[in-house]
């Protein structure tokens, strides 16, 4: 279900940024929510073990908000 | 933006973990200076990365300090102590200036008292006994238990087979990209573990002992630190270059097989410099610039990171001819696998001894054995390239 998996990305990033869930909107590119490469890196790694996929580290490049990335996990799965 | 400047350098490429070196080829090609992963300027020419190598004008990249910047997210919420940054304090191939000197010279001075000629010897020995009768085994098992007996007995360090490719991989890893912060937990979690199996150690008494000769004041995590890169380095290149190495004469049986069993003494050592070029487990490593440079049309600000490609730089058809065959009697052959300049590989003598000493024995023992291809496997490591394994029947 693409909505588990969208709220599962909000729910890693706030983790992540340590900003409230509900300020996080999935259209938000992860370049301005603070994130530097490690963060971008340990959440495709967490990715990977959550859904049993590949994620080239460089998707979250591609696929860069909450919207866009949700998709792309729902393809692969 | 023409269509060269569009190459971009992407270890995750589509089977570049099994085989980098065509990736590798068309950025050297098409863009071979450029901004790459991580926001580095990354370089394939042999050209340049030998200059660069070699010159003064460019600094080691401090591991431990970018770590030390990092422990407070990697360990946000776990109940693990950071040892990651100490760790790797003292690996000379991450420090610059006077330290890199002192700590250089002790380390070497320590190793040339290890016996390592009569240790590889007795190793080889070993290595041969355990797998004469086995019918099927693993290349890199039998690669990695030779260079195992041959740190085992070196360091005096007590830990299995197994445990020492764990831990040395793991510490291997630690100075790779593209690392989460997941698996840098697992390699503190090495690193911590390996500072009880160095408590007892002909190789640390002596490392002591040279410090204090030398006036060189140390605690106990530096001489931890330098016993943890010692043992990574000996085992992790070594087992890396022999198993890429041999499976590389294993599949050319008609030519490189016969070749190695007949090769008088200063062909061997032709030869096996040629492997070290073809093999390259050092795929990448970084330097800084103190100043700023300019490459034509390219300005890099001073104290850039730069990503230098040993392994496009050795397969550079401008410096080597027919770069992709392993070419025998290679000579001159200044390829860079062990590096350049003041920070060459210290443990680059010891193995040539192992490969010199190795080499003949082993192809013998495998010669009636087939590798198959097909059950190679890599993994996925960006800057130290890694055979996983790989299966061999008679």
């Amino acid at each position: 279900m693409i909505t588990d998996t969208t709220n599962w990305l909000l729910e890693k990033l706030a983790e992540e940024t340590g900003v409230e869930i509900e300020s996080i909107s999935t259209n938000q590119q992860f370049e301005s929510m603070n994130l530097d490469s490690l963060s971008l890196l340990s959440l495709a790694h967490e990715i990977e073990s959550a859904f049993a996929i590949e994620v080239d580290p460089t998707a979250l490049t591609e696929y860069d908000n909450v919207e866009k990335l949700a998709k792309w996990i729902q393809q692969q799965k | 933006m023409d269509s060269t400047t569009e190459i971009r350098w992407n270890p995750f490429t589509k089977g570049y973990h099994k085989n980098p070196y065509p990736h590798l080829s068309i950025c050297r090609e098409l863009n071979p200076i450029q901004i790459g992963a991580q926001e580095a300027w990354t370089f394939f020419k042999y050209e340049h990365v030998s200059n660069m190598l070699r010159s003064k004008d460019f600094e080691a990249s401090n591991l431990s300090e970018y770590l030390n910047d990092k422990e407070g997210y990697i360990f946000k919420g776990t109940n693990q102590c950071p040892h990651l940054s100490e760790t790797t304090k003292l690996w000379p191939m991450y420090l610059s200036g006077e330290l890199h000197k002192l700590i250089r010279v002790g380390i070497l001075k320590v190793l040339n008292q290890l016996g390592f000629k009569e240790i590889i010897i007795q190793s080889l020995e070993v290595v041969n006994l355990l797998f004469k009768d086995k019918k099927q085994f693993d290349l890199v098992d039998y690669c990695g238990i030779y260079i195992y007996e041959v740190v085992k007995r070196a360091f005096d360090v007590s830990m299995s087979y197994e445990e020492l490719h764990q831990y040395s991989n793991f510490t291997a890893v630690s100075q790779d990209i593209f690392v989460p912060k997941q698996i840098y937990q697992e390699i503190n979690r090495w690193f911590l573990w390996g500072k009880e199996i160095f408590k007892k150690s002909r190789y640390k008494d002596q490392l002591i002992e040279e410090f204090r000769d030398q006036n060189i004041p140390y605690s106990e995590s530096d001489i931890y630190s330098i016993m943890a890169v010692s043992v990574m380095a000996a085992y992790e290149t070594s087992k890396d270059n022999l198993s890429i190495a041999i499976s590389e004469v294993l599949k050319n049986k008609q030519s490189l097989v016969e070749y190695a069993l007949s090769a008088t003494d200063d062909q061997q050592n032709i030869f096996i410099e040629e492997l070290f070029r073809y093999s390259s487990p050092l795929q990448f490593t970084i330097r800084v610039n103190k100043e700023k440079l300019a490459f034509h049309d390219v300005e890099i600000p001073a104290s850039s990171k730069l990503y230098l490609s040993i392994a496009s730089a050795n397969r550079d058809p401008e410096q080597f001819a027919n770069p992709n065959e392993i070419v025998p009697d290679r000579y001159p052959n200044d390829h860079l696998a062990f590096g350049g300049g003041a920070h060459f590989c210290l443990g680059a003598n010891i193995a040539r001894m192992e490969l010199r000493t190795c080499l003949k024995p082993m192809i013998n023992f495998l010669k009636d054995y087939h590798l198959e291809d097909d059950s190679l496997t890599w993994n996925k490591q960006v800057f130290m390239r890694n055979l996983k394994s790989g299966t061999i029947r008679k």
